[in-house]
């Protein structure tokens, strides 16, 4: 069967699979239930994805354009529903809020915002349900089959730093989450559309120009301005090809000041990356093996950065080195034989 | 439960340290320094050289604060000083914030 993409869906079709007229949703009752659900496949998540307002839904359709997507009930990872979080506040002062199975603590947001509320909804129903897949949060590109892992806290740059790499000659596993295969210890794709923060849509907008599809600017979020941009199609349709990871940069932008590089013990890098990690305590014991074996594997850098031509620079530098004493051993071996 | 420092540090001589079975424990060593994560908890700690030898003691038989100074004494032989005391003390009490030994 030719790989459906949500692109290929009619406009007034993917609309009425997406909001599969849940009317009375906000009372927990899905009546006028008459389309079966829009199944999104991202990576090894498939969700079930179904927004109550249009203009939400408008925006997820823009976004989400060359997304593999389903229809019917198969089995899924989990379900999104974008309602309001009463039947009345789909009317009076419009809000919006999120369910997707797990206990629901979702402030909801305003209306306006949905699409915010949308994608955190996305990153939350991952982060509470993933107990299969050792969950970092980092930053994630691929350049020739090596894997680059760049873990961070909200606001150390790194959702932008994996763009702006991802636009320029690397793969975007993942902006938000690196996904560690517990078994062959290999980084899962994951590229769904990237956050970007107040500065950095800018910075983002100007770095990309027309070649960029983004979201609108939503203000007054509870992180500020925010705005969405597509990734890469090549990632997006590579979300299925995982690899293995060769570095691990700790990367934080920090204006004003010169950019530094510096290398990390293993030891300083095996806890950064389980501090960093969102389930390692719950997965427990394979989750520190698959910790050790990517530790093995992997160079520890912690880089800062006063711009993102600097740090997409000092990352590319690193892969260079890396591949130059790649090149150097292959020569030495040759020489050897 | 909230100890003073010098109760504390009493009780700590005064017990029977036990480590739990090897197999609740896995380790990673590197150059510096060696990571063990137990599996009872999910918590991983650091181990330091030093940490990790007078956890090794353990590892053999339950021990007392005062047999185990004998038996480090004994190892050192010359290299042992009086300093050492204390960091072995505190370092036992570290054990069992961690839950990494416990009172027999």
């Amino acid at each position: 069967m030719a790989d459906l993409k949500i692109k290929d869906l009619p406009s007034n079709i993917a609309h009425r699979y997406l909001s599969k007229g849940r009317f009375l949703s906000g009372f927990g009752v899905n009546i006028f239930r008459s389309s079966p659900d829009l199944n999104i496949e991202i990576g090894p998540f498939k969700v079930a994805v179904s927004i109550d307002y249009p203009a939400v839904r408008e925006e997820f359709l823009k976004l989400y354009a060359p997304y593999s997507c389903s229809i019917g009930e198969e089995i899924m990872d989990s379900r999104l529903h974008v309602h309001a979080s009463s039947f009345l506040r789909r009317f009076v002062r419009k809000n919006v809020t999120v369910s997707h199975g797990y206990k629901n603590n979702f402030y909801p947001l305003r209306a306006e915002v949905g699409a915010v509320a949308t994608e955190m909804g996305f990153n939350w129903s991952v982060a509470m349900g993933c107990r299969h897949l050792l969950l970092l949060h980092a930053g994630v590109i691929e350049k020739k089959g090596m894997v680059v892992i760049m873990p961070g806290a909200s606001g150390s740059g790194k959702s932008t730093l994996s763009a702006g790499l991802g636009f320029h000659g690397w793969r975007l596993f993942s902006d938000e989450f690196g996904l560690v295969d517990l078994s062959t210890h290999q980084l899962l794709p994951y590229p769904r559309p990237v956050s970007l923060k107040n500065k950095s849509i800018e910075v983002m907008r100007e770095l990309l120009g027309s070649r960029g599809v983004f979201s609108q600017n939503y203000y007054d979020t509870p992180k500020g301005t925010m705005a969405y941009l597509q990734p890469p199609e090549d990632s997006i349709l590579r979300h299925k090809e995982p690899a293995k990871a060769r570095k691990i940069i700790f990367p934080q932008y920090i204006p004003d000041e010169p950019a530094t590089k510096i290398a990390l013990t293993k030891t300083l890098g095996f806890l950064k990356l389980i501090h960093s990690s969102v389930n390692f305590g719950i997965i427990g014991e394979k989750a520190f093996k698959a910790t050790e074996a990517i530790i093995d594997e992997c160079d520890i850098f912690a880089i800062t950065y006063p711009s993102m031509e600097e740090g997409m620079r000092l990352v590319n530098e690193i892969m260079d080195n890396d591949e130059k004493s790649d090149d150097l051993l292959k020569t030495a071996g040759e020489r050897d034989e | 439960m909230v100890f003073n420092q010098k109760n504390d540090l009493n009780w700590i001589k005064g017990n029977i340290w036990l480590s739990p079975d090897a197999v609740s424990f896995l380790w990673v060593v590197y150059d510096d320094a060696w990571i063990i994560f137990d599996k009872r908890s999910g918590c991983s700690h650091i181990f330091n050289d030093f940490s990790r030898g007078i956890f090794s003691y353990f590892e053999e038989k339950p021990m007392g604060f005062f047999d185990l100074l004998k038996a480090v004494k004994k190892d050192m032989g010359k290299d042992f000083s009086n300093s050492l005391e204390d960091k072995i003390l505190e370092t036992i009490q570290v054990f069992d914030q961690k839950g990494i030994v416990s009172p027999l």
